[in-house]
């Protein structure tokens, strides 16, 4: 055989080898996978009539008492609750037969725990060698600070496990965090740092895995069975299963899903089960099988606003769930069994879809959800919330629009809401603005977001706000663009922005003159921004950026999309500047108010923008006309509106009211930001923190929130192409009058087309 | 040139000698060029991400580094071709996917195709020049312009999201079938006669006599096809929406630059059956050009 | 050619079935959106085709697809052909060269742009090597000098491509011819100017036609390098459909669509004649 025949079969025998070997994996079959375009279409057809039997979830109500719940286990035979008096070294537990909650059990080792070890227990584990364990806290300063593992052999005194290694101090006087544990059958702990997953032996390491990164002081990372043992994967969307013995990785099953607040714990014979936002998955311990049993919008594994505790199996193949709502601090039990006369799934749908995902869109159709069982809701989004959308998404969106098809219910942001609204795509909602200005949602600031020829096609659910505040000379500058130029004129050397970088400057600095820089035509006016880019230049050396950016080590890789003001540092420099900031929400006020409050400065608004979020549209062709608006009309309902996320402010009064109560209450005082930094000029370091803006600030931000009327709509491709060009003129690659006419010929052609 | 003198005294023969192998050199220069970029990605795939991101990292949009492109690796490691083949199970998926979408359009291509290329060239018949015309000018249309029509019949049909979406309108393309008409067309007219006098029907013609004579056009077209289909984007982006049954195309894309060393090995694995397909397809290819001069 | 009744139309058949439904099907239906309002149906007439060729990017654009084409069509022609002459009659090695010519056309997409955006960076390949040679760079991509830089691509693409088709249309030609022609006395030149070029006329109208069906390709390259709206230079009829398509502007790029498609069938209807003339002259 010739030479060249000879390689060419052995490449083909080692490519099929390869392929042989994919095709085992290729086995698993993920039979709902998230991020896809709903289609309007389907709704149409209705599932097959017949079709019954699915999970649903009932309340079970926890037992009265003062103290709180500290985990849930399953022990001889029945589900038991370990709860904890407040600041006392009481422990109880209930087991719960026949439908009831036993009297409450005193814990004994755990009171020893409390009082003879000074160690406080604060999550509860069972072992797969039928022990049970718990994670604790040191009770006053002797011990360091950290988890500490305990054990009981008799139930009535406490045994600290901690392996010594790990609370051994390190150079900065900290010891390690064991952020997760899980104990094998024979013993062995396995424990979460964020080194890996490290399983211990009589106090010794005797292996080491790779595990998630460390993000909370208690998170998931890791579970064990009798046959296996579940590690979530670095990649945070996997997990790798190991041996018990040898600890050798048998597969990684990917899930392809955010795991961060998730929950695994296995079932009988190699069965694993996974609770995320999306539902209850199940998986085989080689990965072969990976099916959704569960879909979250049917339970609160579902809702953004409570977070999962734990969870374990029952011996029925139901399950049960612990969950706390994070602003109320309540907690609730949850319980899952099949029921076999509920539908699989509801005759009607109601698709939604965005092109990022959204926290507010999520609550909102678990309540939906909640309130509708006999309708199917599925939200479907292509990318997650901290990523950007391809052009190609937005392409294929709308070949399913111009098509008749695409979801119900329409998330505009990021999507051509001109041309959808020209076009035809959406439905008008001027029939809603009655009812919704009757429920407090503020119209006057949100009512032309999205409007044409004096009818509403899509609002928005929130507002991102941007401010300016500092020094007032230098806020007038940012007025206009006269201003603006008048100041760099007059003070050159002066930094304007503060603490800055180029492309942040430059954007912010574009989109805060916009208005400015438009001629009638919708064009942009070349000698005008000329001059803005030459003055930017100029902002930028007086700011001395450059040396800014080689201090921060930063990218030049931004999401524009999110934060079109921005004018580059949260650190406020002395002296006279001013900064310009994009508020995004109650939580993103914290930040920026340190600096307000420290400095005592007013914040103004920019412009009178606002930036709109979450722009919810019914497409007009969608055969649930009624069943979409309905959903919009929850979106802008109390429950939803009070909600405290990053997606932006609350667009009702009633919404922002309950912002301020939030702020004052309990949970939220405890809630502190610390962020460190490196002066840059004098490379020295400091830790900043604050909280909640007190009542006074916050009002006078909603006033300030009140009085804004003008949409930001400047449109993401000229953004973009600015940026782009900014980048090189700043690179010198380019002069501002260059820049200035790539950018303008850009444009024209853009509106051109 | 001594040696050559010394061994080929008489000068045109000399001359035609040079004349020959003259064309060694500009054609070595260029095709040099030509396999340069494959070279420096095959060689680029066994280095690690620390050290593409000194390489390149400024290119890519991170990282101040001076740029400093490197031919081979400081650093030789498999971690790439690791993480590629062993740590990344939709990396196997994609590409049986991307196996299961191109080798059934090319069998449908070969089956429909071959005979109406065949029609095409060796009948005539009322209607055969408009038609013909017709599928040329179907073949010239950019996909973005037929990407919603064809979204709406395939919806029609309820193709939408399956292997047939995109297996159905490539094995209707009638890019093949203007290929293979060409060559088909090329194949003299006294051969065939020959045979039909020697009592071949219809059939016999084609099976015995126009496939094999037609080879190097099937043989193009085919590989042709494979590299158009193998590398395709925009129809199955539109076309499939669950992540299972993306094909290989899609899968670079979605490589950041956090993974870069990634993406050229994945770069590499990808070009390897399309290489393959050539040096088969050069096999027949040969075969057929000459098995075409085998004439009489 | 014998004339058949039933034959041909029983090869062509499934073909034809299979093409009218799902090539010929929406092809139809862009020409139907051509004279109707992008949604809802309404009918307008000829007024889309009025708005396109109006319309200044659409106006920019087709000047800049018709440069690119007639600057590298022909020079893509040449150069394979003369490539193919070359490479045909080496002695050896000739599979070796071919695969060489052909390895471009192996990548995919996404690694070609990759390894032109190493390249052709302001502090890539090329600049560098430049600068070793003296002279100074730029950020090509952003110069109308990224109009040369898809010619490049196109043109490294397809060379093997063309290259291929022409040597195996040049494997058609008998060598006897050569030979008689050789004892006649003809030189080099000779038998290339009356075998060699007659014969490989219809070659050259397909590989033609190929190679512009292949010109439309490069989009792909040059949207993945330069993005939606690249430097004006390279910015093509495919971009305006491109854009239109992403502001949901259907009724204009198909109206677009179906004025290309008639000069372009004008243009094949042309070829077509002059092809056949030339067979029936051999």
């Amino acid at each position: 055989m010739s030479t060249k025949k000879l390689l060419c079969l052995a490449l083909t025998l080692a490519l099929l080898a390869g392929v042989c070997t994919g095709c085992g994996g290729k086995g698993q079959e993920t039979q709902t996978t998230p991020g896809n375009s709903g289609n309007a279409q389907d709704s149409q057809t209705p599932t097959t009539s017949g079709a019954m039997g699915r999970y649903a979830e009932t309340d079970i109500p926890l037992p009265d008492s003062q103290e709180s719940p500290i985990g849930i286990l399953w022990e001889d035979g029945a589900l038991t609750l370990y709860t904890k008096e407040q600041d006392a070294d009481n422990f109880s537990r209930f087991r719960y037969e026949n439908q009831a909650w036993s009297q409450p059990e005193q814990v004994a080792w755990l009171t020893d725990a409390w009082n003879r070890l000074e160690l406080r227990a604060t999550y509860l584990y069972s072992g797969q060698d039928g022990k049970t364990y718990a994670m604790a806290y040191p009770n006053s300063d002797t011990l360091p600070y950290g988890q500490y593992i305990l054990g009981t052999s008799d139930g009535s005194t406490a045994q600290d496990l901690t392996p010594p290694s790990l609370v051994e101090l390190n150079a900065n006087g900290y010891r390690s965090y064991i952020l997760d544990m899980a104990v094998l059958s024979d013993g062995t702990l396995a424990l979460g740092t964020d080194a890996g997953v490290g399983f211990y032996q009589n106090g010794k390491q005797t292996h080491l895995v790779e595990g998630v990164p460390l993000i909370m002081d208690h998170q998931t990372m890791v579970a064990a069975s009798q046959e296996s043992v579940a590690v979530f994967a670095p990649d945070a969307t996997s997990v790798d299963i190991y041996s018990t013995s040898g600890f050798q990785k048998l597969t990684t099953v990917a899930i392809q899903q955010d795991l961060y607040e998730s929950l695994i714990f296995p079932g009988e014979n190699g069965i694993w089960y996974l609770v995320t936002q999306a539902g209850i998955l199940r998986f085989t311990q080689d990965g072969s099988i990976v099916e959704t049993i569960m879909e979250g919008s049917n339970g609160m594994m579902g809702s953004t606003t409570a977070g999962k505790i734990q969870f374990l199996c029952g011996d029925q193949e139901d399950f049960y769930g612990l969950y706390q709502n994070y602003s109320s601090g309540t907690y609730f039990l949850k319980y899952y069994s099949y029921h076999d006369d509920i539908p699989s799934s509801a005759s009607t749908t109601l698709s939604i879809y965005g092109l990022q995902e959204s926290s507010t869109v999520s609550q909102a159709v678990y309540e939906f959800q909640s309130a509708h069982p006999e309708v199917q809701v599925q939200y479907n989004f292509s990318v997650g919330p901290y990523e950007t959308p391809s052009g190609d998404v937005i392409r294929s969106l709308n070949a399913e629009l111009l098509n008749g098809g695409g979801a119900d219910v329409l998330i505009l942001d990021g999507l051509p809401i001109d041309s959808y609204m020209e076009k035809g795509i959406l439905a008008d909602l001027s029939d809603l603005t009655g009812t919704l200005g009757e429920q407090g949602v503020l119209l006057d600031i949100i009512g032309n977001a999205a409007a044409l020829d004096g009818k509403t096609y899509a609002l928005p659910a929130r507002i991102a706000v941007p401010i300016k505040f500092g020094s007032p000379e230098e806020l007038e500058a940012l007025e206009s663009l006269d201003a603006l130029h008048n100041y760099v004129e007059t003070h050159p050397d002066s930094p304007l922005l503060g603490y800055t970088i180029h492309d942040s400057a430059g954007i912010t600095l574009f989109h805060i003159m916009y208005q400015d820089l438009l001629l009638a035509d919708g064009s942009l006016d070349e000698e005008k921004l000329t001059l803005l880019l030459e003055d930017w230049m100029q902002i930028c050396e007086a700011c001395n950026t450059k040396m800014l950016e080689e201090a921060w080590k930063l990218d030049t890789v931004w999401d524009r999309t999110r934060i079109p003001f921005f004018s580059g540092s949260e650190l406020y420099k002395d002296g006279n500047n001013a900064q310009v900031q994009q508020i995004d929400g109650l939580i993103s006020t914290i930040s920026p108010y340190i600096t307000i409050q420290k400095k005592n400065f007013t914040p103004q608004p920019v412009q009178d923008y606002y930036i709109p979020k979450v722009m919810a549209g019914v497409n007009a062709s969608s055969p649930s006309q009624d069943l979409a608006k309905e959903f919009i009309e929850l979106l802008f309902s109390d429950s939803i509106q009070q909600l405290n996320n990053i997606d932006g402010f609350p667009v009702s009064t009633y919404g922002l009211e309950a912002m301020i109560e939030y702020s004052e209450s309990e949970v939220a005082r405890g809630m502190v930001v610390s962020s460190g930094s490196t002066d840059p000029e004098t490379g020295e370091e400091f830790i900043e923190s604050g909280t909640y803006p007190p009542r006074e600030r916050l009002e006078e931000l909603i006033e300030l929130i009140k009085g804004l009327n003008k949409p930001f709509s400047v449109d993401s491709t000229i953004s973009q192409t600015v940026w782009e060009e900014m980048n090189r003129c700043y690179e010198g690659q380019q002069t501002p009058a260059e820049t200035s006419r790539a950018i303008c010929q850009k444009v024209s052609m853009y509106l051109a087309e | 040139m001594k040696i050559i003198c010394k061994f080929f005294p008489d000068s045109s023969k000399r001359k035609k000698l040079l004349l020959r192998f003259f064309p060694f050199l500009p054609l070595s220069l260029l095709s040099s060029l030509m396999v340069f970029p494959i070279l420096m990605m095959m060689a680029n795939s066994f280095m690690g991400s620390r050290e593409l991101l000194e390489a390149y990292g400024i290119i890519l949009g991170e990282g101040s580094s001076e740029f400093a492109p490197r031919l081979l690796p400081r650093y030789p490691t498999l971690r790439p071709y690791v993480e590629l083949l062993l740590d990344s199970p939709d990396f196997f998926v994609m590409f049986w996917n991307s196996c299961r979408q191109v080798f059934p359009i090319l069998l449908g291509q070969l089956l429909l195709g071959m005979p109406a290329a065949w029609a095409f060239a060796r009948y005539q018949f009322p209607g055969r020049r408009p038609l013909f015309l017709l599928y040329m000018i179907l073949m010239v249309m950019p996909f973005q312009v037929t990407m919603v029509s064809s979204y709406l019949v395939l919806s029609r049909l309820s193709l939408m999201d399956t292997h047939m979406a995109i297996w159905l309108p490539g094995i209707f393309s009638t890019f093949p079938v203007f290929i293979m008409e060409k060559f088909f067309r090329a194949i003299p007219e006294s051969l065939m006669e020959a045979a039909r006098v020697d009592g071949a029907n219809a059939l016999q013609l084609f099976w015995y006599m126009g496939i094999p004579l037609g080879a190097p056009g099937v043989m193009s077209s085919l590989l042709l096809n494979f590299l158009e289909y193998w590398n395709a984007m925009e129809a199955p982006m539109t076309f499939l929406k669950t992540k299972a049954l993306l094909p290989l195309s899609l899968y670079l894309p979605q490589i950041t630059t956090d993974q870069v060393s990634v993406s050229f090995a994945a770069s590499v694995v990808m070009m390897l059956p399309a290489i393959l397909g050539f040096l088969w397809g050069q096999e027949y290819l040969q075969q057929g050009i000459v098995a075409s001069g085998l004439k009489e | 050619m014998k004339k058949q009744t039933k034959t041909p139309y029983l090869l062509l058949l499934p073909s034809l079935l299979g093409t009218s439904v799902f090539v010929l099907a929406p092809f139809l239906d862009v020409i139907r959106r051509s004279f109707f309002q992008a949604v809802g149906g309404t009918f307008v007439g000829f007024s889309n085709y009025r708005q396109v060729l109006e319309n200044e990017a659409f106006q920019q654009a087709l000047f800049h697809t018709l440069r690119f084409l007639f600057t590298c069509l022909p020079l893509l022609l040449l150069l394979s052909f003369l490539l193919a002459v070359l490479v045909y009659h080496l002695p050896v090695a000739r599979p070796f060269f071919e695969a060489a010519f052909l390895f471009p056309m192996a990548i995919p997409v996404a690694s070609v742009v990759v390894f032109w955006r190493l390249t052709f960076h302001t502090d890539g390949l090329f600049n560098e090597l430049l600068a070793a040679l003296g002279l100074s760079g730029q950020d090509w991509m952003n110069t109308p000098a990224a109009f040369w830089v898809l010619v490049f691509s196109y043109t490294w693409k397809n060379l093997g491509y063309d290259m291929i088709l022409w040597i195996a249309g040049l494997s058609q030609i008998p060598k006897e011819q050569y030979e008689a022609a050789a004892v006649s006395g003809a030189g080099p030149l000779r038998c290339f100017f009356s075998i060699t070029l007659p014969q490989m006329k219809s070659s050259i109208a397909m590989i033609g036609v190929l190679s512009f069906v292949n010109a439309f390709r490069v989009f792909r390259e040059a949207y993945l390098i330069a993005g939606d709206y690249p430097h004006n230079s390279i910015y093509m009829l495919q971009h305006v459909f491109n854009n239109w398509f992403t502001k949901l502007d259907v009724q204009k790029m198909t109206a677009a669509a179906v004025m290309l498609a008639l000069v372009i069938s004008l243009f094949l209807l042309a070829l077509e004649l002059w092809t056949e003339k030339q067979e029936e002259s051999v």
